[in-house]
């Protein structure tokens, strides 16, 4: 329903529950609103933006009063304007002693300047210190005018953390933290959101945007979550700044600090502009042209089996898809993969076989609508700050009760119902015996298993053995708990339960088992097709989801579609009729075991460093150092480049268009905000033209099929073989924004939750059972007496490659942590904040002790970025999970030693790829 | 014996004097532990009722005279006459037991006709109710007089549950002291009215929010509370209806502005003490988002005299357009100051003169501060100004929550003014920009004028700070901080122009060397 009113004599139309200031907005009519934000409710505070209405007693503040149809309003009467100068002049009081210099105060500056408030008319007043202690951001006092934006903001405005909120009252009035600390000792995790609603600019980064010339749409490079971010760009076409996108439907306004700082390393001096080719064992600097026909020329010698290729969840799909088309067509090889191995194969494994399709069912936005949300083995505070903060809403706006299931005291545990601290590596038992108490307690849902589901009797005879008494003492939690939670999720308080694993789930040597038991219980609870439910494999990498959706994977073509002879041949009639081989191919652990082997003997990788990703470094680098030859093509030097034949120099996402596909399925548009930074090439650019010379070499006449214009060029081949994203156009995109597959028609609006009717299987979810194996495969011993657990830390994004080149974020944390509890430090004989060593049977790293009750005693917690030359990946163990052959990052046997300070470190000698010798 | 013991009188020494009473009477004496009667000069005081029917006060009763007065008892007096000047001209409805009656023990409520009022309200349906309280045109008696029938009927037409009711007892501007005396005398009326007005609202958990500095009020209540559930008249299942309330007791969160009632439900639930942006009115999203009614207990206190009489004789009392009687906080330079319960329209004067007996000796009345730190300050002349809700007078005076502070000629209206702003500067939560920045900028002008650096555009500054912060800002304590500018500027104007006066005096005498 449309409202329409009055705004000084002129009608304006607005929507029904819209303020009078929305309205006025709507009009055109320029009002002063320092408090309130477009995207947050209504403060009240700033008083600038009061008005006259008509049989309305005074001068209300517009932003508080509902819109009505038949209202008469007044911005400009003389006594409006007198008190709202008024106002204005006692807030320009609040920051006058900082001079004069019109327009650095944003909102405000603007404000004074259209009421024509120049030289002030009170005397400054005395404001508190600035607070400098965040690497990234000040915030200062001295600019401030107290409009609460940036505490809503922190709070229920967006993200639900709370690190910042008035102190003191009256003109002792301030902005700070609990107990009156610095902000770097607060909870605040450096997201920036409030300094993207300061009016004044008193929270801003510690040097400021220069002329922005042009903002860019575009999606964060980051986690797999998509949030939408704003390019600035200045006069030297460098992005300066970044801003939320209150349009994106997946981040509604919000971002974290990756993704609001972390850009800087685009225009970072070590990215790599120009192509590389190993000369007498070095690597010396060629051109294009000479590294392109040198690549086509060595990759010409290899075929089918021989070659493989790693695709990178960072790049685009068109990127993904041209790679995998490049494999498939012109080097004969289904040979591959991304990283998706090393995080989610075991979830992709298993929704295969028990769904038929591997993706998460549900939208971020069920988060907020769901009753109930299970966390597990993912640390979404770190990982997925802008999920976590959509689920942390939930809880705290609509009470909706929140499981964490974890080893670790995650930050999630403060909002949480219930935390379940099950011992590393058992949570098969658990989910078992969560699912019995479902059964047992006649909540399970009986239209669904019956209708729905296959193979729940048989399933139901293993889980039966798996009563509470026996699961308390497989996994250390209570019984009363395990229930508890069991009753929680099956029978929600409202609407539906949500199921959310990250990697604690997949990355162990039963992890398939674990991503079968969590999809069993979802099954037997009926939690998944229906809005407010679903199950939420949250993706890593930004385009993890897409990569896999690409067709970057050894045993399916785009789409998810199978491989098999049939599959093979429609690809091979619209890819010009060459035959492509329908056996499927290797996946990155069995790549690096076959070359190591010499039966892989050339790999072309983009966009990814397996010698700092895959497990058991040392084992890794022998592999890649007895390939024959190996291309990598990546926006910045690094421990796998270092070893490779041919260095190529691409672009990152700033500098190129095409699309992400982020956890919920949501396809959005990449844009490039600037140009290729050096002489570096978008990736699908420089495959194809790999491409097209390596067709010629073979004669295979494939030229055409690696001759695009531009990514949508390529998008509608991808799209027209791919049913699931059929109706997905760039059209659509820029007009509509991100569409979330399946969307098989140009008139579908897109799926925002799966399964409601029926699965890619067929009409039946299949139950799979599964025992509690083994913990581990290493377990501690007298000499390797700790569990390590690996993960990633909000600052640093995988093996930092990227966020080391990221000044905001190496601030924030520049040294390796090494999580401990206190009880363990004392222990051993470490101090917190001591510089210690970590041994393991395959290596060693140096990091700083770090005191915390996240941990508990027996188990350390090391991030695997790699800092200071010291990565968690020395340690890890290389065992994988039989079905999926993920690597068992989450746990190895340890132990901690103390460094003498009489050793040099650095001196140590390392292997090529930078790894400490044994 | 009745003994007042109050808040008043334990400031000046009643708790000891009712040490030694209990430790000097007889066993065969009935000691009476009452609140205060409203006449607070006379604190402590006690009264004597012998076995022969004579009643006897003293008053001002230091530790010392406990032996004659003990003595005096047994020996028995001639009873004093009833027609004390300070009594007389009031009409007490809320507080006529105040100071009568124990304030700790519900059966002495009870036998004087205590709980009526609920007993007969809860055999009509609670529409009844609300019908006879919006008949009785009662209206909400801390400061913005609105009906109350009306409050409780907008909370029981939404659907939204739980809904709560909420006491405010924040009671927390200087010159205000009316609400104590009644939790700390009649502590049960309070409890009646306020289970009268859930049941009428279709409410049925309720709270009392009590001064963070009102520790014996908030002893009395719970006394009061306690025995009200024993008896059950408070609780599950009242007086066999059916109908329940549970009621607790929360302490304030200190500071005036806690008894804004959106800055006391956000100190309810833990957050800032700061008022919040209406609309939702509190009887459609309060305390934890749901409908919320919020009475004084002044207000509540009227409301079993309403049942228990019918709407019809409440409305024979007081004027045409405002029913009933106002409790009015009395101090400053008069000889008898107190708490005073008059019938609405009383004049000023009466209530000074009459009742409070005039400034004290050999002073002159210079004027009267009304209604609180922020209403406003009116001259001599306007002491025949009746009492009525909302404003008094043109210049912005309002009654408030009926605080009359008599000022006299030993008074400079300057100080006044400055010790009003500085208490709303201080006060100021912090959360509006008019009030938080106008509030000290007011105290900042003034003393400028005071210390004679002012000149004549300082008081135009200071009437455009009333102006702005007056209009502009977010609750009731900004909006009325320019009251006492305004009102002082209207009737004292000449005193304030004098103070800029001297300084462009000199101004100009130091132009012309």
């Amino acid at each position: 329903m449309t409202i329409t009113l009055t705004i000084n004599g002129r009608e304006v139309q607005t929507s029904d529950g819209s303020s009078v200031l929305d309205a006025i907005n709507t009009s055109g009519t320029y009002i002063s609103q320092l408090c309130k934000d477009p995207d947050m409710k209504a403060i009240g505070a700033c008083r600038t933006c009061l008005v006259e209405i008509d049989g309305v007693r005074g001068f209300p503040a517009s932003c508080g009063v509902p819109a009505a149809n038949g209202m008469r309003v007044s911005t400009e009467s003389s006594q409006a304007l007198e008190i709202r100068r008024g106002v204005l002049q006692l807030t320009q009081a609040m920051v006058s002693q900082n001079g004069n210099d019109s327009g650095r105060r944003r909102e405000l500056d603007t404000a004074l300047k259209h009421y024509g408030i120049g030289r002030p008319r009170w005397r400054g007043r005395e404001r508190e210190p600035i607070d400098t202690s965040n690497p990234i951001f000040n915030i200062a006092m001295d600019d401030c005018i107290l409009c609460g934006r940036c505490a809503q903001a922190c709070q229920d405005g967006h993200q639900f953390i709370g690190a910042i909120d008035f102190l003191g009252a009256g003109t002792g009035s301030r902005i700070g933290t609990f107990m009156d600390r610095p902000l770097v000792d607060s909870v605040c995790t450096t997201c920036g959101q409030c300094l993207s609603v300061c009016p004044t600019g008193a929270i801003d980064v510690k040097t400021p945007t220069a002329n922005v010339v042009r903002t860019v749409s575009t999606v964060c490079p980051y986690c797999g979550v998509g949030c939408g971010i704003k390019a600035q760009v200045d006069e030297s076409e460098r992005i300066m700044g970044m801003l939320d996108d209150p349009d994106n439907l997946s981040s509604v306004g919000m971002l974290c600090v990756k993704g609001r700082f972390g850009y800087t390393f685009v225009h970072h001096r070590d990215r790599l502009t120009t192509p590389l080719i190993r000369k007498n064992g070095e690597l010396a600097a060629a051109s294009w042209d000479e590294a392109l026909e040198y690549a086509a020329d060595r990759l010409s010698r290899y075929n089918g089996s021989e070659f493989a290729t790693l695709a990178s969840a960072k790049a685009t799909n068109e990127d993904g898809y041209i790679q995998q088309k490049f494999a498939r067509l012109l080097m004969k090889s289904n040979n591959i993969d991304h990283c998706t191995r090393l995080c989610h194969s075991p979830s992709v494994e298993a929704m295969l076989v028990a769904l038929g399709s591997g993706a998460t069912s549900n939208s971020y936005i069920d988060y907020e609508e769901a009753g109930c949300i299970v966390i597990t083995g993912s640390d979404a505070n770190s990982n997925h700050p802008v999920a976590a903060s959509r689920m942390r809403r939930a809880v705290l706006e609509r009470g909706a009760k929140l499981i964490v299931i974890n080893p670790r005291r995650i930050e999630m545990c403060d909002f949480a119902e219930l935390w379940l601290r099950p011992r590393p590596g058992t949570d098969v038992a658990l989910y078992n015996g969560m699912a019995k108490v479902v059964m047992d307690e006649g909540l399970s849902d009986v239209d669904f298993i019956r209708n729905r589901t296959e193979q729940f009797d048989e399933w139901r005879e293993v889980v039966d053995k798996y009563d509470l008494e026996t699961v308390e003492k497989i996994t250390g939690v209570s019984g009363s708990d395990i229930a508890e939670a069991a009753r929680i999720y099956a029978n929600p308080p409202f609407s539906g339960s949500c199921l959310v694993w990250g990697m604690g789930i997949t990355q162990h040597t039963n992890g398939t088992a674990n991503a079968h038991c969590l999809l069993n219980l979802a099954f037997v609870s009926g939690q998944l097709g229906r809005p407010g439910s679903g199950i939420s494999p949250l993706r890593g990498q930004n385009n993890v989801q897409g990569c896999g959706d690409a067709g970057c994977l050894p045993n399916s073509l785009p789409g998810y579609q199978a491989l098999t002879e049939d599959t093979a041949l429609k690809f091979s009639e619209a890819w010009g009729g060459e035959p492509i081989n329908g056996v499927d191919g290797m996946v990155v652990t069995e790549m690096v075991e076959e070359a190591l082997r010499g039966n892989i003997k050339a790999m072309y990788v983009t966009g990814e460093n397996p010698l700092l990703s895959e497990p058991d470094l040392h084992h890794a680098e022998e592999a890649f150092k007895n390939l024959e030859f190996l291309v990598v093509q990546d926006i910045f030097m690094h421990e796998t480049a270092e070893v490779a034949d041919v260095v190529l120099p691409a672009t990152t996402f700033a500098e190129k268009d095409g699309t992400f596909t982020n956890s919920e399925r949501r396809v959005q548009r990449v844009r490039a905000a600037v140009d290729p930074v050096g002489g570096s090439r978008p990736d699908w650019e420089i495959i194809c033209d790999l491409g097209r010379r390596l067709s010629a070499k073979r004669g295979l006449g494939l030229e055409d099929e690696f001759d695009y214009r531009h990514p949508s060029e390529i998008w509608d081949e991808m799209a027209a073989l791919t049913p699931i994203i059929a109706g997905i156009s760039y059209e659509r995109l820029d007009a509509e924004g991100g569409i979330q597959w399946p969307c098989p028609t140009p008139d579908h609006p897109g799926t925002r939750y799966l399964y409601e009717d029926d699965f890619p299987r067929g009409p039946r979810a299949r139950f799979v059972p599964f025992e509690q194996g083994p913990a581990a495969d290493e377990m501690p011993s007298e000499r390797f007496p700790l569990i390590l657990n690996t993960g990633r830390v909000l600052y640093h994004w995988h093996g930092g490659t990227i966020t080391r080149r990221a000044e905001g974020l190496l601030a924030r944390m520049p040294d390796l942590e090494i999580h401990m509890s206190a009880e363990d430090g004392e222990r051993y004989g470490v101090e917190d904040g001591e510089w210690i060593r970590v041994r393991s049977r395959r290596g060693d790293l140096e990091g700083r002790a770090s005191y915390t009750e996240k941990m508990r005693a027996g188990e350390i917690f090391v991030p695997f970025v790699k800092l200071k030359d010291h990565a968690a990946n020395f340690l890890t163990n290389s065992a994988f999970d039989p079905d999926s052959k993920i690597p068992e990052y989450k746990v190895c046997a340890v132990r901690i030693e103390k460094i003498d300070p009489d050793g040099d470190a650095s001196k140590r000698r390392k292997t090529e790829a930078g790894i400490p010798v044994r | 014996m009745v003994v007042q013991l109050d808040h008043t009188s334990l400031a000046v020494g009643g708790g000891e004097v009712v040490g030694a009473f209990r430790d000097a009477l007889p066993d065969s004496a009935y000691l009476v532990v009452a609140g205060s009667d409203g006449a607070s000069f006379n604190a402590p005081k006690i009264v004597i009722s012998t076995p022969d029917g004579a009643v006897k006060s003293f008053v001002n009763v230091a530790v010392g005279r406990v032996p004659e007065i003990v003595r005096l008892a047994s020996e028995g007096f001639d009873e004093e006459s009833a027609d004390d000047p300070f009594f007389a001209p009031q009409h007490r409805v809320a507080i006529d037991l105040a100071g009568v009656i124990s304030a700790v023990d519900i059966d002495e409520y009870l036998s004087h006709g205590g709980f009526s009022g609920l007993a007969r309200a809860l055999g009509m349906s609670p529409e009844g109710v609300l019908e006879e309280v919006k008949a009785s045109g009662l209206r909400g008696r801390g400061g913005a007089y609105f009906p109350a029938g009306l409050k409780w009927e907008s909370a029981r037409r939404i659907e939204n549950f739980p809904k709560y009711l909420v006491v405010n007892a924040e009671e927390g501007e200087p010159g205000i002291f009316k609400d104590r005396l009644l939790m700390d005398g009649v502590p049960y009326r309070i409890l009646e009215g306020m289970t009268i007005a859930a049941y009428a609202a279709g409410i049925d958990q309720a709270f009392i929010y009590i001064n963070a500095e009102a520790d014996f009020s908030a002893q009395r209540m719970r006394r009061a509370l306690d025995q009200a559930r024993a008896a059950g008249l408070i609780g599950g299942n009242i007086l066999g209806t059916g109908y329940s309330l549970d009621v607790e007791i929360r302490r304030g969160a200190g500071g005036y502005v806690c008894g804004e009632e959106t800055t006391l439900l956000n100190t309810m639930e833990g957050y800032r003490r700061e008022p919040r942006l209406r609309p939702p009115f509190p009887t459609e999203a309060g305390l934890w988002g749901k409908p919320t009614v919020i009475n004084n207990p002044e207000t509540l206190s009227s409301v079993p005299f309403i049942l228990a009489n019918g709407a019809d004789e409440f409305r024979k009392i007081g004027s045409e357009d405002a029913s009933g009687t106002k409790i009015i906080s009395l101090s400053g330079s008069v000889r008898r100051s107190g708490v005073v319960e008059v019938p609405m329209g009383t004049t000023l004067r009466q209530i000074v003169y009459d009742i409070g007996g005039g400034p004290e000796d050999g002073r002159d009345l210079m004027g009267l501060a009304v209604g609180g730190p922020s209403s406003g300050v009116l001259d001599a002349s306007m002491l025949d100004l009746r009492i009525a809700p909302g404003r008094l007078h043109e210049s912005g005076v309002m009654l408030g929550a009926g605080g009359v502070i008599a000022l006299d000629d030993r008074t400079a209206i300057s100080t006044v003014v400055r010790s009003l702003a500085a208490y709303n500067a201080n006060e100021s939560c912090g959360k509006c920009t008019p009030c938080r920045e106008g509030t000290p900028r007011m105290v900042e002008v003034i003393d400028r004028l005071i210390e004679g650096g002012g000149t004549s555009e300082d008081i135009d500054e200071l009437l455009k700070l009333a102006e702005v912060v007056g209009a502009a800002s977010l609750c009731g304590l900004g909006q009325a901080a320019g009251g006492p500018i305004t009102s002082a500027m209207h009737f004292f104007g000449a005193e304030m122009r004098g103070l800029a006066l001297s300084r462009s005096l000199d101004r100009a005498r130091n132009a012309r060397q």
